[in-house]
């Protein structure tokens, strides 16, 4: 491990930079990280450890409430993506940034639009768009709408825009989280061939092999704070984990060895086509059985979004059927679903699990209002609502000014906690659980982690957690099937046998089971 | 990490933006006040008794007092009734032809004879307020089923309805007798009874209050009421959480629209003995403005709607005795709508008040931590 | 009823549907424009009202036409600048401040007009001017064609054009291509350093002076003074063609000639006593009928990806 040395490469400097929510989070504490010309610097961390809160507050969309950024050896101020990019910094967000109507070549100039007297140039567009695609030798089809190309051509594209626009620094947010291997292989290869053009790149990654492979230097985050700078080779993956995860690995969970009960949740032959035509899920059979949890392991993009959807009755699959508790839940209104005695907590909080701008109360009793006791003759019955809200609260240790406070005044991890009190209070059967502690403080985290494992231990709960936290998914299942290109690609009964380097040979499709294998995870016939 | 405030005496983030609502109303009122004011100057060769008759008009006889109230009564049931759109988070503006159209079908009801005195109004309140339910449940099903934008189908609809009212009373009930295009009389058995002797004011007023309860319990107080609010402040939630989402806004379109006609319904059989509209009555979209000034709870309908039929009698004394156009009220009415929902509107201010109470919060916790 | 149906197919009638579209034409493509950048305004008949009166006070005061334009235009824009700057800067719900410009607009111009000529009902007494109209030499000459193409006012050319002037504006310009873009997907284009608010300005005052000339035909053209509240609901149907044609200049402007026939039969058929009433409701039904169609071919079109 080097210590930070200032050499007269460093082309990019940030200096004690401490960047804090208002909800009061703190993502970036103290940290200073740097760059050298001409090298793909990998910049790693866990989910939330503060790298894209580094790179927004490098490309001006977040202001620090400290630090100082030095470019080419001067301090530059940058308050938004404009002067960023006059600085030569340009951005490929994690999600992409693009107009989905219009073309290549329009996206390409937007802003920056050719004009043939009055009139958009639309031809010199398309001609600039191949003649920078020619350049960088990043081949893409300038005439195509933006809604019709693939996922990694439209990464190109933003790689392009920025530098049609000169970038000379470029941030990558996690580029490969969308991409088929092929297309990693491929974004990798023109990925070196700018590093020798003399372009300068941050890479963000969370992925061991992406970076080992690819970068020349590392830094690592970790809550917010840097661990440290270490040149690729003077490092083995190993080192990187442990830099990365670091002594808190133990999640603090402690649970016993499971004891499966009958299948509660039966899924067979599950197929499903999305909007744009992709074949999302591919003939998926599984059980999960009671007092079990199921973890569902696969890279963002391989069907978990669809499968917990259609389980939960948002989405309708093309064939196959799905019980619950022996009831065929295909033709199942979502209030259907939840009166099997099944709790659905979905990936996107601030959308399906809370309501921002009602109070605890209302959300708590959203899903159970119509029950007896919440309501007596169709009115709600105030007390016994509220009585149970403030219980909720305590139980649940959650902050806040009381049951009738908004949950746009609660922190993240707060309103996580009143989607789980309100999902597990009911003491489900069965919860399909998406990302429960996504992007939430650690004690949140934790709490909510025992919680789940109370209930299968309590009352015999089967869970099926889909997770793209490893540790947790390695720390909390059972058992663990894998997903990829929407086909279970792997079923590991017991996760004590396994660890996070060979679940992502299967995430990533390296690896794939034994259809006898796979079928482990069919319980009964 | 939270903050208690409520010990030292200093407001939390939540309270402060109550006041700040307050304000905005206060200080929307004084200015459209201060300009309609100003435009009186600008025209009236009497400014000083004009802007008496502006403030105090309304209350200077028992007769213009029963003019407010019976001005009052329909604005009640249109307030509410929108109230229930908007909470669904459902831009229905058809309110406005569901008043119509109540109006207009209890009509046809009203002038059948024979029906025993009592019967006969619930009749025809039924008639109307099935009318209306029709009207502006047509949006909300179009929405559901088929996600036509419910701002244009129901401002279309608006349109739809006036006509077929205009044709029916001027093809099928048109009375040759009545000197102009109206409809024949209402029978006396249809009619509302006066509620103060001597006034006009009618027993339309019951109705309207009772409407008013009905609509705050109704949003506020019960399960329904839970479905329509959560549904409207984010709908994916409330599918997610099991609600019928497409059941309920239909629902409540049709019930507000049940609402808007029973208002036509009164009005018409308050307060004549013929039918005699020959255009929309804009009770419709005066409902909206109110729904945004009560912030859609009919718990502050009545006051609002005081405040607007207030209004509205001052233009008709300013009709009465002076030059000035009373198009003045409208133009405070707009001013009033445009700043109340404004919400950025003083946020600058808010948000320096906000910072600087919390830091005071800070430090005084600080000190506690210190003693 | 035959009578009716062989006028229909006269030169005249045609004639009189290119004359009844001319208003909504400009409406329809002004709230284009605005549903480009993804604001839904409901105020152009308070923009169109103020526009009307100001082209007629104007044309009166300053004895020009020109005056008359751009006093109108003048007036139109400060309604509409004051809704951009309320939705955009104040965070006001568009549907809100729309109801209170059209409040405004009405009560604002009976104002105006009753201290101009202490009428509240119409301004024949000031004497404004109007638009003439223009004879195309060559086409004037062909028998039918000639009757329904030439003769028009010079104002109902203009809107006829701006259909491809809008047309050419929103897909072949960079301020068009930034508007779609900022309509559709702003932080695509904030990332690019395009200033999401300040785009949407522009097109609400370009949206704005189209509906404006809406209103201008109304008391300039239409006809030769101003009545209150004489737009009638024509600022709506205008947003309804435009939501019927799918953001499509083109095929809004089919819908408009299609309300425009609705209007002009409505006209023919008191002419021979049967319901007014019924024509007059022609274009309001048509417009939910068809906005059901469309969305139920969408739907399947959708379905069928």
């Amino acid at each position: 491990m080097k210590a930070l040395n200032h050499d007269s490469d460093t082309v990019l400097e940030m200096r004690n930079i401490t960047k804090i929510y208002s909800n009061g989070f703190v993502a970036n504490n103290d940290i200073t990280f740097s760059v050298r010309r001409g090298e793909i610097h990998g910049l790693m961390g866990e989910n939330g450890a503060g790298k894209t809160t580094l790179m927004k507050v490098l490309f001006g969309l977040e202001k620090p409430e400290k630090g100082q950024i030095i470019l080419n050896g001067q301090e530059v101020h940058i308050d938004n993506p404009l002067q960023a990019l006059e600085y030569g910094i340009g951005m490929v967000h994690q999600h992409f940034m693009l107009v989905g109507s219009l073309t290549v070549a329009e996206n390409m100039v937007l802003g920056l639009e050719p004009k043939n007297g009055l009139l958009f140039d639309y031809k010199r567009a398309v001609r600039e768009t191949e003649e920078i695609s020619r350049r960088f030798n990043l081949p893409i089809d300038a005439n195509a709408i933006v809604n019709d190309i693939s996922v990694g051509m439209k990464q190109r594209l933003e790689i392009l825009k920025i530098l049609y626009r000169g970038a000379k620094i470029l941030l990558l947010d996690e580029p490969t989280a969308v991409l088929t291997p092929q297309e990693t292989t491929e974004l990798f290869k023109q990925l070196k061939h700018l590093r020798d053009q003399g372009y300068t790149i941050v890479f963000i990654s969370h992925k061991l092999g992406e970076v080992k492979e690819l970068c020349d230097r590392i830094t690592v985050l970790r809550r917010g704070e840097v661990v440290g700078t270490a040149d690729i080779d003077d490092v083995t993956e190993l080192d990187i984990s442990r830099m990365m995860v670091g002594k808190d690995v133990d999640l603090n969970i402690e649970k016993e060895e499971a004891k499966p009960g009958k299948t509660i949740l039966r899924v067979r032959n599950l197929n499903y086509t999305n909007l744009f035509g992709k074949k999302a899920l591919n003939n998926l059979s599984f059980d999960l059985r009671q007092g079990e949890i199921l973890g569902v392991a696969g890279v963002e993009g391989n069907g978990q979004t669809e499968l917990s959807e259609i389980l939960s009755g948002l989405l309708v699959p093309d064939s196959g059927e799905v019980r619950i508790k022996g009831e065929p839940i295909n033709n199942m209104s979502i209030r259907d679903i939840r009166l099997t005695n099944t709790s659905l907590i979905h990936e996107d909080r601030m959308i399906y699990g809370a309501s921002a701008d009602q109070t605890i109360v209302e959300n708590i009793i959203a899903d159970r209002y119509f029950q007896k006791g919440y309501n007596s003759k169709g009115f709600l019955n105030k007390k016994y609502n509220y009585d149970n809200t403030r219980e909720l609260i305590k139980e649940y240790q959650i902050a806040c000014d009381g049951p009738e406070a908004r949950i746009s005044t609660l922190s993240g991890g707060n309103i996580q906690k009143v989607v789980a009190a309100r999902e597990f209070s009911s003491q489900p059967e069965l919860l399909i659980v998406s990302q429960p502690t996504r992007g939430i403080d650690v004690g949140a985290a934790e709490l909510i982690r025992q919680k789940m494992i109370s209930l299968r231990d309590r009352h015999r709960t089967a869970i099926l957690l889909f997770s793209a936290d490893l540790t947790e998914l390695l720390t909390m299942s059972d058992g663990i099937i894998v997903l990829y290109n929407g086909e279970i690609v792997a079923y590991f009964p017991d996760v004590k046998r396994i660890n996070e380097e060979i679940l992502g040979k299967y995430m990533l499709g390296l690896e794939k089971q034994s259809p006898e294998e796979i079928g482990g995870v069919v319980h009964e016939n | 990490m939270k903050i208690k405030f409520k010990q030292n005496n200093v407001l939390t983030s939540q309270e402060i933006s109550k006041r700040f609502s307050i304000l905005r109303t206060a200080l929307a009122l004084l200015l459209a006040m201060g300009i309609a004011i100003l435009l009186i100057f600008l025209v009236s060769n009497n400014a000083g008794r004009d802007i008496r008759s502006l403030l105090l008009g309304p209350l200077t006889s028992t007769n213009r007092i029963s003019q407010m109230i019976n001005k009052w009564i329909p604005l009640l049931f249109t307030g509410t009734a929108v109230c229930l759109f908007f909470s669904v988070g459902q831009i229905n503006l058809a309110a406005e032809g569901a008043f119509f159209a109540g109006a207009f079908t209890s009509t046809l009801v009203a002038i059948i004879g024979g029906i025993p005195p009592g019967l006969h109004f619930i009749l025809c309140a039924l008639a109307g307020g099935l009318a209306g339910a029709i009207v502006c449940g047509l949006p909300g099903i179009m929405y559901t089923k088929f996600n036509v934008l419910t701002v244009v189908s129901s401002l279309m609809i608006n349109y739809v309805v006036l006509y077929l009212g205009l044709f029916i009373i001027t093809n099928v009930v048109r009375d040759p007798a009545a000197g102009y295009e109206a409809s024949y009389r209402f029978k006396n058995t249809a009619r509302l009874a006066e509620l103060i002797p001597g006034t006009n004011v009618h027993t339309g007023l019951i109705i309207g209050v009772l409407v008013v309860v009905f609509g705050y319990l109704l949003l506020y107080k019960s399960t329904f009421g839970l479905q329509i609010r959560t549904i409207g402040a984010n709908a994916a939630f409330a599918r997610y959480s099991g609600m019928p989402v497409a059941k309920v806004i239909v629902l409540s379109q049709l019930l507000g629209g049940f609402i808007a006609g029973l208002g036509g319904t009164t009005e018409v059989l308050g307060l004549y003995n013929r039918f005699g509209y020959t255009g929309l009555t804009n009770h419709g979209w005066d409902g909206i403005m109110l729904a945004v000034l009560a912030r859609n709870n009919p718990k502050y309908i009545p006051l609002a709607a005081l405040f607007l039929a207030y209004l509205r009698t001052s233009a008709d004394v300013l009709n009465l005795t002076s030059n000035v156009p009373s198009e003045v009220i409208n133009i405070i009415q707009a001013i009033i709508i445009s700043f109340i929902a404004a919400e950025r509107f003083l946020a600058g201010w808010e948000y320096r008040t906000i910072v600087k109470n919390t830091e005071k919060a800070m430090s005084l916790k600080e000190g506690v931590a210190n003693e | 009823m035959s009578d009716l149906l062989s006028m229909v197919f006269t030169a005249d009638f045609l004639g009189s549907v290119i004359r009844m579209s001319t208003p909504i034409l400009f409406v329809a493509l002004a709230a284009l424009v605005g549903s480009k950048a993804d604001v839904l305004c409901i105020a152009y008949e308070g923009i169109m009202l103020f526009a009307a009166f100001g082209g007629v006070v104007g044309s009166a005061y300053t004895g020009t036409v020109t005056g008359g334009l751009l006093l109108g235009l003048l007036l139109g824009m400060i309604l509409i600048g004051i809704f951009a700057y309320f939705v955009l800067y104040l965070h006001t719900r568009p549907l809100l401040i729309g109801l209170a410009l059209n409040i405004l607009g009405s009560a604002g111009t009976v104002f105006g007009l009753y201290m101009l000529t202490g009428s509240k009902a119409n301004s024949t007494k000031l004497g404004s001017l109007t638009f003439p109209e223009l004879h195309i030499p060559l086409i004037e000459d062909i028998p039918v064609l000639g009757t329904v193409l030439s003769g028009h006012n010079i104002l109902t050319y203009v809107a006829f054009l701006s259909i491809f002037i809008v047309h050419v504006f929103i897909y072949r310009t960079g301020l068009g291509l930034r508007i779609r873009a900022v309509g559709e997907s702003p932080k695509a284009a904030a990332s690019l350093g395009i200033d999401v608010n300040r785009t949407k300005f522009i097109a609400l005052l370009i949206s704005g002076v189209l509906a404006s000339m809406g209103g201008i035909f109304l008391s300039m053209a239409y006809l030769p003074y101003f009545t209150r509240d004489m737009t009638a609901g024509r600022g709506f149907i205008g947003i309804a063609a435009e939501s019927l044609g799918g953001g499509k200049p083109l095929l809004t402007g089919i819908w408009i000639l299609i309300f425009g026939a609705a209007d002009a039969i409505g006209n023919l058929a008191q002419s021979f006593r049967l319901p007014s009433q019924f024509a007059q409701m022609a274009p309001y039904l048509t417009t939910l009928i068809g906005l059901v169609l469309i969305n139920v071919f969408r739907e399947k079109k959708k379905v069928n990806r």
